[in-house]
């Protein structure tokens, strides 16, 4: 407690120093703060980047309810504090606290990071080191704290496998009570640390890599992953909810400006449609939607506990949701009465019609985001995501017509089997756009163009092929860039050494988390911002430990080869990956699978039925 | 009908900067249930009007605040709703109802008054009285705006009183214009004085006409 009036005494004198103090004070309108010596076990949420970045996770949002909501508990948050602050700290010695009470995170029980994407990696580092707690798993003893992951990125927790103590793969509604449990048992029993950890891997969905070893074959490629604690836990199963609880309400608000500052509200997990690219659409299977029901009361009910004036409906493909229109009317009528914006993330042109604009008519009109995702037909067919040109064309136009004048685009480059036809049918493609909607709307109509690089994901279609060549990627950067100079066009393109990095890290293996360590101690952080990314940090890291990058990136995998993460289960059958991998080589698609079920391996694997749990009616 | 509140702003808060403050009175009138009146127009805004700006890190005893609201409602029912519906450090001090056509606080408001408590012993009272005397003697005192632009501090100080004291502990009090574009920053007073930015911490008084 003495530790924690000094942090508050000092903060209280230099936060002026930095900017944004606001960041670190937590005080935010719907904030739990519990009596430190009332509960038995003491969690921090953790997100690897700024508070203004990671205040909107609804992964935290989520776990900081459940844990708070148990007697035996408390959650408090911690974000990465920005380079001053960590500055502040480091020069006065002074230990990375939680936003509540203040406290220390190495007096935690247990840290849980939230890891959406792999660019974090180093960050969890930097926090790690900034708690004064040991960054490596092999180092932590006694009384550290128990460091535990999740998200997105963990899907391939290998790379990572060095510094994380257990990871939690898939959902955590249910599986944080039951790490909740083991913990508080058995700080009641005074069992140590090492055996706790032992407790919680045999909870489904919980993976302790120090339980585990890899066996590589001469051409660094692996045989083998052995579980060397239990033999009956050889993969390590996600966790699902087969019911969606109702969404969160009493969000917290922030008392400073954030991104995505709004009400967001769960309406479906999961997605159908099988974009071959997509990890999210394979990794959160089976479809879920929440009920129609609950969907408006929580957003009544958020709307009054928070006072923020902007809802968000969440999913991967909002228009896929059942009773979309029903939906639109009853947030329309709602953002009537409290005098409301709202806004309609990942519409897909094959089920966002006329029906859907009209709803939707007479609101102000933001962004129109559309995402063909490449150029042509055929490529479209690759990779799943058949949306005939010109239907695309046909929903601009009525967008259009409705009073839309800013649409923005998504493209990927770097799709195997792509060539220079399918770049040039971007750029036909956002002409024909563009011509559309001057046609229409005259000078106020605007067109972006996002142009991404494919970064082949674990757990996907895609995970069998390569990532792009440099100077097919460059060439066709700069193909596009000449091409759409003086169109009026406005266009953005990703920094090919930060794909090139997240590629790298998203299909890598154990022996990258010393390249980690190594980057970071090189002083890499922060690497998805644009003005700390440097990638020599990680080149030198890379020959420091004579890896060659390519073996990772550049190389495409046999059929038959084994993956890091093939012990880890997202349900998704890795036949059907790779069934559906050979159907992109030949341009064959493959349906929505709520039109005929393609044994993804979902239903077997979780003993549902997919129209089932898909919507629940009240 | 449209009120004037005045509120205190405690620490716990002080880090919240006075545009960020429109959005928590607009989100705390939400929770409270009562509708604010919206501006006129293609982009209706909510109709609040923040008084004189309160630099990032200061505390206030007195800040006011002017709302529209659509319906007319007792003002201790207001109080009562909205103090509920105010995140912490924010807290209500009276609610007065004001003509809809009385002109807008930022235009009435002369001068502030300001408390500047030091944080450090080291600051002795003989000090601390010589650099505010020597400060009164300046006929000029040139600072540094953010935006680079150099301006004279000086006009802008009404007064500076030393070597008094609250349970011991020394404090400044600072009289500063409050007109627009004619603002002291006691901090830049401060500063003038010889004192950095972690040697204090500015609490306003009040706001006066």
């Amino acid at each position: 407690m003495q530790e924690t009036q000094e942090i508050i005494d000092f903060l209280d004198r230099n936060l002026i120093t930095v900017q944004k103090p606001g960041r670190y004070v937590g005080g935010e309108f719907n904030q739990t703060i519990k009596n430190w010596d009332s509960v038995n076990v003491h969690a921090a949420l953790a997100f690897p980047d700024i508070y203004d970045i990671g205040f909107p996770n609804l992964g935290i949002t989520l776990l900081y309810r459940i844990i708070n909501d148990r007697m035996d508990s408390l959650a408090e948050r911690v974000y990465a504090p920005w380079l001053d602050m960590e500055q502040l700290l480091s020069d006065n010695n002074v230990p990375l606290f939680s936003l509540e009470s203040k406290t220390p995170l190495r007096n935690f029980d247990l840290i849980g990071f939230s890891i959406p994407y792999e660019t974090l990696y180093t960050n969890v580092l930097n926090m790690l080191n900034l708690s004064h707690i040991p960054i490596w798993v092999k180092d932590r003893n006694g009384t550290d704290p128990i460091v535990i992951a999740g998200g997105h990125s963990t899907f391939n927790p290998e790379p990572m496998h060095a510094f994380i103590d257990a990871f939690i793969i898939g959902e955590g509604e249910e599986i944080i009570e039951e790490i909740l449990d083991i913990i508080n048992n058995c700080k009641i029993k005074e069992i140590e640390r090492k055996e706790i950890i032992n407790l919680l891997s045999s909870i489904e969905g919980i993976y302790v890599p120090s339980h585990y070893t890899v066996e590589y074959h001469q051409n660094k490629t692996i045989k083998k992953i052995i579980n060397r604690y239990s033999t009956d836990k050889k993969t390590i199963n996600k966790r699902i909810v087969k019911i969606l609880p109702s969404p969160i309400a009493n969000l917290l608000v922030p008392n400073i400006k954030v991104v995505h500052d709004r009400i967001s509200i769960e309406i479906m997990r999961g997605c159908s449609r099988g974009c071959r690219f997509c990890q999210a659409g394979m990794i959160m299977r089976p479809v879920r939607e929440a009920r129609l029901h609950d969907i408006m009361s929580a957003m009544r009910n958020a709307v009054e506990l928070t006072g923020i004036g902007e809802v968000s409906l969440l999913s991967l493909s909002t228009s896929d949701y059942s009773q979309i229109k029903d939906l639109i009317s009853n947030v329309v009528l709602l953002s009537e009465e409290y005098n409301l914006n709202f806004s309609l993330p990942s519409l897909r042109i094959e089920s966002f019609n006329s029906d859907v604009i009209n709803e939707i008519k007479g609101k102000r009109k933001g962004n129109f985001t559309i995402a063909p995702e490449a150029g042509t037909d055929k490529l479209r067919s690759i990779i799943n995501k058949p949306i005939p040109e010109q239907t695309i064309f046909d929903t601009v136009q009525e967008i259009c017509n409705k009073g839309w004048n800013n649409i923005k685009l998504y493209f990927m480059i770097g799709f195997h089997h792509e060539t220079m036809p399918d770049i040039e049918g971007i750029v036909n493609l956002c002409k024909e756009i563009n011509y559309i909607g001057k046609k229409t709307n005259k000078g106020r109509f605007k067109l972006n163009v996002s142009i991404n690089t494919l970064i082949p994901k674990a757990h996907t279609p895609f995970q069998w092929v390569n990532f792009d060549d440099y100077d097919q990627i460059i060439k066709k950067y700069d193909f596009l860039r000449t091409e759409f100079r003086k169109t009026g066009i406005k266009t953005s393109f990703p920094d090919y050494k930060a794909s090139f990095l997240e590629s790298l890290l998203s299909r890598g293996d154990r022996q990258l988390s010393q390249v980690i360590y190594d980057a970071w101690k090189n002083s890499a952080k922060f690497d998805a911002w644009h003005e700390c990314f440097n990638f020599k940090f990680w080149e030198d890291a890379l020959k420091s430990n004579s890896i060659d990058p390519f073996f990772y990136t550049g190389r495409p995998r046999n059929d038959n080869e084994v993956f890091p993460w093939d012990h880890i289960n997202s349900g998704v059958k890795k036949e059907f990956l790779l069934m559906e991998y050979k159907r992109s080589k030949n341009s064959r698609t493959t349906l929505d699978c709520r039109e005929t079920c393609l044994s993804c391996g979902i239903q077997t694997n979780y003993q549902i039925n997919c129209n089932k749990i898909r919507s629940i009616k009240a | 009908m449209r009120i004037r509140i005045s509120y205190k702003k405690s620490s716990i808060i002080r880090f919240t900067s006075a545009l960020d403050m429109q959005r928590i009175w607009e989100r705390s009138f939400r929770r409270a249930l009562i509708k604010v009146a919206y501006s006129k127009g293609f982009h209706p805004q909510p109709r609040i009007q923040l008084g004189i700006p309160l630099p990032l890190g200061f505390v206030s005893l007195d800040e006011k605040v002017d709302i529209w609201i659509q319906e007319s409602l007792l003002l201790d029912v207001i109080s009562r709703q909205l103090q509920q519906n105010l995140p912490a450090g924010l807290e209500i001090t009276s609610i007065h109802e004001i003509t809809v056509s009385e002109k807008a606080l930022s235009t009435q408001i002369q001068f502030s008054d300001y408390r500047v408590y030091l944080l450090d012993e080291n600051f002795s009272p003989e000090l601390i009285s010589d650099r505010t005397i020597n400060l009164l003697k300046e006929k000029e005192i040139i600072r540094e705006k953010r935006n680079g632009k150099k301006y004279d501090l000086q006009p802008l100080i009404v007064s500076i009183e030393s070597n008094t004291e609250i349970q011991g502990k020394p404090f400044i009090s600072l009289r500063l214009l409050s007109q627009q574009n004619k603002t002291g920053r006691a901090d830049e007073v401060m500063f003038a004085m010889g004192y950095s930015i972690t040697d204090f911490i500015v609490e306003r008084i009040g706001s006066y006409t």
